[in-house]
């Protein structure tokens, strides 16, 4: 039977140290894993929209005119440091006895998920102030479904990295925290992932 | 902004059904707006006889316990089923009327345009959203994890919230009758039409969110059948000994995975379009509705073999049941089912060959379409070949599959025409394809379902379904087909389009009065339906089958009492083979103590399926109407919930070993006492679910 | 190449390449090195053993270090390469395009832990089959889209 003993789901795996969920992460785990899958599509046809709309401009400011590189790289920098962080805090949830760190390195991911969300709605309320806001054209509906659907599921997973917070606070690190926790460290990666095909599609190729 | 936007929105009287009528009285406001009355007042008599009869009854806590918040994925799956029939029972109803009016149609009619309009936009968007889905939805809910040995579906309160999310969104519709006007857009709501520009009203918001909600549930439905497929089967059952139904509702459920995501697309941007004036699909500002034809059909032909597979499963499993005979050609349904559903992503422009790209786009995406007849016609063989030299006994669920062979093969040739480009453009749009799509769904599709409604339910409830009942139902479900789609062949070939109201060439006028009459002898169909369920209950004592196996059927879900007990498996069975049970049966090693029970470990209740269908519920509604604290308390109710959940601890209950061995040997018992019957007497109420073995029970080699 | 940035000589361009790329190696020479210790304890399994658990802590904390310091380095290469307008608009195009496959690897593979050989079948399956749905979906899109816009002018 697929409840094998060398459990390899994707994600961090908390090994035999962990009896407790064992049983359960590889079935929880491949749920959420296809869940991201489907998630993927999403932002797949998403994607194939922008690309068909970007030369609809309608008149308006195209990509080279509204983009800022420099807001870009300080937001890519803090994600990607941020899937580091949540990397170190997952090897907290396996390693280490006691909750601190974990909760510590939550706290760095939510930081630096803080820049880049403020830095992402900075650049928002540039493009609306220049006079590209998503109704302006096909172009900027494109643009404004896209990349703010990435900002709102990095917000979501603050959202779920604060609960998970609070369930520790509550009752320590159980099954379901640590399930929680791997879940979520599936989720924020691909959320990594998926901005870096938003940075190279979105900006670099509007700025090339 | 007065007192009233802030409270309603632009709910208002005029979104009362009669509220036209009164304020112009003209000969067709009082036509249209006596019906859609009397439609909404037998709505919402129907809702509170229903209420005052659960209050006398005193079963509103009987309800919420057992059924509302149950978590079982038995009774998630009946009350699927149930929801189906409830708005199969409306959207044949819109049919009927929809047939009347065209019988009548010649120079007008007594139906006003919009009107119709309505009526075929909710009679699709039900009967694919509301009616096909939920009831494959719950068949393979019930069945499924009874087939590959386990106890429940992966994540079972996700389960009951899927329900929930489906209810909501066909409450939608349910509430647009009596509310406000339902979209004229058909079952697709195409743009540019649907958008705010030419559609100001609540009619497209009203489909938006009814199929964003459902979309959802499917969305999640789906991944908990996949993993429960994946994950859960009993030790020794490898994917090759799969029943042939769990192998098509593993193929299903991951279509559902992938085709549900583009649906969810285009209904959102189409709903950024209308409320925050977004331009994806506009005329102006650099709009292209043609994307939205593409994203719409990227989920819609997927869909098309969402609702297929499953219903080839069910047939897989009837015809060699009530055939006595093992499946034929195993192994080249399974590769004809995955064959269809990977096929299936790669044909959805043949929804458009009429858009206006080049002739080598079109021709591709035709090749493609007709490669999928092949794997089709492998499995039409297969069964035919399943009941070749078998001795086949003529009960209900096979009459279905019968009619769905022979019109089902009609269907299918329709569908390699519409597949030539070039004869696509002659048809396109006409009544040729409203006759083909209804003659793949209904015998394909709906004769499915039903079938499994007869070979599962006693195993839901314990006792079988009247024959003779079923049997009348069955033959005017396949006569009333033929009589109301055969002539639509015909008049769709000669030109009449789709979603016209009225016309005014009398040639058309007798194929529109026999396809009445094929309206009619559905209506009666769906009334024996009901009628039977009544009469079946009735003799429940009767047709009682408790022993569990009243077929003679090979899988593990007839080696378990009927009603199968809530943890399904007193011990998780082991596989060694396809058809495990006919197997034990040939050996004698069926109906076992086994040697030692355990405590089984269940899954508690939970409420947020319910919780996420009222919150849902509302905001959808506020949406609609634009009431906007409405909208913000139901997000903030979705919130809670689903972080709440998270909160959760102590989900589990424990059905203690000796209480799973006193049920287990009170069946045993059961099953001691019961004499077992022959198949020539399987219809009769001497059957109690035991099945003898003779010279025609299935053999397994 | 809008926006009045000018292209720069080649002299410049193959320096700065060339600095890019040994920035590019430097992580996955620190990499090569440190697998040594993985297959050790990547085996063995940690079972509480004080020594083997703190040499399995630090196989993964090197594989994060690894993936974060190449995901810095391959985000840097385009930003780069689009900041200075290093190459021509369609090789530039190619280049970031290429970078990003290349990234997007890199993530699955160390912050996602999916390695092949050693996957659980089901979910490298998984990702092949959405791969598959994916391309052939936004692929298409694209495909009828381009072809209905090139034959509206
Ligand atoms: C058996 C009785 C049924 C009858 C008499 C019937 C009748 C009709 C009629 C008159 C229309 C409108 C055709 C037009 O465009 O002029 C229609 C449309 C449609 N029907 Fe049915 N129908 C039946 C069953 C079903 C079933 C079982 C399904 C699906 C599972 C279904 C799905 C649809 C869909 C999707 C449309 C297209 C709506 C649109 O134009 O957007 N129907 N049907
Ligand atoms: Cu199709």
């Amino acid at each position: 039977m697929s409840r094998a003993k060398d459990v390899r789901h994707p994600g961090l795996r908390l090994g035999e140290g962990h009896p407790d969920v064992a049983a359960d992460a590889e079935e929880m785990n491949f749920g959420f894993w296809v869940f991201l899958m489907s998630d993927a599509i999403v932002f797949a046809l998403l994607f194939a929209t922008y690309a068909r709309m970007v030369s609809s401009v309608a008149g308006g400011l195209g990509p080279e005119a509204l983009f800022d590189l420099k807001s870009i790289t300080i937001e890519t920098a803090a994600l990607l440091a941020s899937s580091f962080t949540f990397g170190m805090a997952s090897l907290a949830l396996k390693y280490a006895r006691s909750p601190r760190p974990l909760v510590k390195w939550l706290c760095v991911t939510l930081l630096l998920a803080a820049v880049f969300l403020g830095f992402e709605l900075h650049d928002f309320a540039h493009m609306i102030a220049m006079g590209a806001g998503p109704s302006r054209s096909g172009f900027a509906s494109a643009f404004f479904a896209l990349v703010p659907l990435h900002g709102l599921h990095v917000l979501a997973g603050c959202v779920w990295a604060i609960a998970l917070m609070a369930q520790i606070a509550i009752h320590g690190i159980d099954k379901e925290v640590k399930l929680g926790v791997q879940r979520l460290g599936l989720f924020w990666h691909f959320l990594d992932i998926v901005w870096v095909v938003i940075f190279t599609v979105v900006y670099l190729g509007g700025l090339a | 902004m007065t007192l009233h936007h802030l409270l309603l929105g632009r709910l208002d009287l005029h979104a009362l059904p009669f509220w036209t009528m009164i304020e112009h009285p003209t000969h067709e406001t009082i036509v249209n707006g006596t019906i859609t009355t009397a439609a909404a007042g037998l709505e919402v008599l129907a809702a509170i006889v229903v209420i005052a009869l659960v209050t006398r009854a005193g079963k509103w806590r009987y309800l919420w316990s057992e059924w509302l918040t149950s978590v079982d994925h038995k009774r998630i799956g009946i009350m699927y089923i149930a929801l189906s029939f409830v708005m199969m029972s409306r959207a044949l109803i819109e049919a009927a009327l929809m047939r009347t009016q065209q019988a009548f149609g010649l120079g007008g009619g007594f139906l006003s345009p919009e009107h119709f309009g309505e009526l075929f936009s909710t009679h699709g968007t039900i009967m694919i959203f509301f009616m096909a889905m939920p009831f494959l939805t719950g068949v393979i809910n019930f069945a499924m994890p009874l087939q590959i040995g386990t106890r429940d579906v992966s994540f079972p309160v996700m389960n009951s919230v899927s329900l929930g999310l489906t209810t909501a969104g066909a409450m939608m519709i349910v509430i647009s009758l009596a509310l406000g006007k339902f979209s004229t857009g058909g079952w697709s709501g195409y743009p540019p039409f649907t958008e705010a520009a030419f559609n100001a009203g609540v009619g497209p918001d009203y489909w938006i969110w009814a199929v964003t909600l459902s979309s959802l549930g499917t969305m999640m439905s789906g991944i908990n059948f996949a993993v429960t497929i994946y994950k859960r089967r009993a030790p020794g059952m490898t994917f090759m000994r799969m029943p042939l139904f769990t192998w098509t509702a593993l193929c299903t459920a991951i279509l559902m995975i992938f085709a549900m995501p583009p649906l969810t697309v285009a209904t959102a941007m189409l709903a950024l379009d209308r409320y925050l004036d977004f331009h994806f699909f506009t005329n102006g500002s650099g709009g292209n509705m043609m994307n939205y034809a593409n994203l719409f059909w990227l989920f819609g032909h997927p869909e098309v073999y969402i609702l297929i597979l499953p219903a080839f499963g069910v047939y897989s499993e009837i015809f060699s049941t009530f055939s006595g005979k093992l499946l034929y050609g195993y192994t080249s349904l399974v590769l004809a089912t995955m064959a269809i559903a990977v096929i299936s992503f790669a044909v959805w422009l043949h929804h458009f060959f009429t858009m206006g790209q080049n002739a080598s786009v079109n021709a591709a995406f035709g090749i493609a379409t007709m490669l999928v007849g092949i794997p089709t016609g492998v499995k039409i063989y297969d069964w035919i070949l399943t009941m070749f030299r078998g001795r086949v006994r003529f009960t209900v669920p096979i009459v279905y599959g019968l009619g769905f062979m022979m019109l089902f093969v009609l269907g299918g040739l329709s569908g390699i025409l519409l597949a030539n480009p070039t004869l696509d453009y002659q048809v396109h749009n006409t009544l040729f394809l409203v006759a083909h799509f209804h003659n793949m769904l209904i015998p394909g599709l709906l004769f499915g379902m039903l079938a499994a409604y007869h070979y599962w339910f006693p195993k839901a409830f314990g006792f079988r379904l009247d024959e003779r009942w079923g049997m009348i139902s069955a033959v005017s479900w396949i006569v009333g087909f033929m009589l109301a789609f055969f002539p639509l062949y015909v008049i769709g070939a000669m030109g009449f389009p789709r979603r016209t109201v009225a016309y005014f060439d009398p040639v058309y006028r007798p194929w529109m009065l026999i396809a009445l009459a094929g309206a009619a002898v559905v209506l009666v169909a769906l009334a024996s339906l009901f009628v039977q369920l009544f009469v079946s209950i009735r003799r429940r004592e009767a047709l009682a089958v408790p022993a569990g196996d009243p077929w003679d059927g090979s899988n593990l879900e007839w080696a378990i009492a009927a009603p199968a007990p809530e943890y399904n498996f007193s011990v998780i069975p082991d596989v060694s083979d396809r058809n495990p049970f006919m197997i034990a049966k040939q050996k004698g090693d069926a109906y076992q103590t086994p040697a030692e029970f355990q405590d089984i470990t269940m899954p508690k209740n939970s409420p947020l399926g319910m919780a996420l269908a009222v919150a849902g519920g509302a905001l959808a509604f506020g949406l609609v109407w634009h009431i906007w604290w409405l909208v913000a308390l139901s997000c903030l109710g979705v919130l809670v919930a689903i972080v709440g959940q998270g909160f959760a601890r102590d989900c589990e209950k424990v059905i203690p070993a000796a209480e799973v061995r006193r049920q287990h040997e009170a069946w045993l018992r059961t099953v001691a006492a019961s004499r077992a019957v022959p198949r020539d007497l399987e219809g009769e109420p001497a059957n109690t679910g035991l099945a003898a073995r003779d010279r025609f029970s299935q053999a397994a080699e | 190449m809008s926006g009045g940035k000018k292209a720069v000589g080649a002299g410049t361009l193959v320096r700065r390449l060339a600095i890019l790329v040994v920035a590019a190696l430097l992580p996955a020479m620190f990499a090569r090195r440190r697998t040594g210790t993985r297959s050790l304890a990547g085996s063995t399994g940690s079972h509480g053993r004080p020594e083997d658990e703190q040499a399995e802590y630090r196989r993964e904390l090197g594989s994060y270090v690894r993936g974060v310091s190449l995901a810095f380095v391959l985000t840097a290469i385009p930003f780069a390469l689009v900041h200075w307008s290093m190459l021509s608009h369609g090789w530039l195009l190619v280049a970031i395009g290429v970078l990003a496959l290349v990234q997007v690897v890199v993530h699955f593979r160390f912050f996602l832990h999916i390695d092949p050989p050693n996957q659980h079948t089901d979910d490298l399956m998984l990702i092949l089959f959405t791969s598959l749905i994916l391309i052939a979906m936004a692929g298409g899109t694209t495909w009828i889209l381009t072809d209905l816009a090139a034959r509206m002018h």
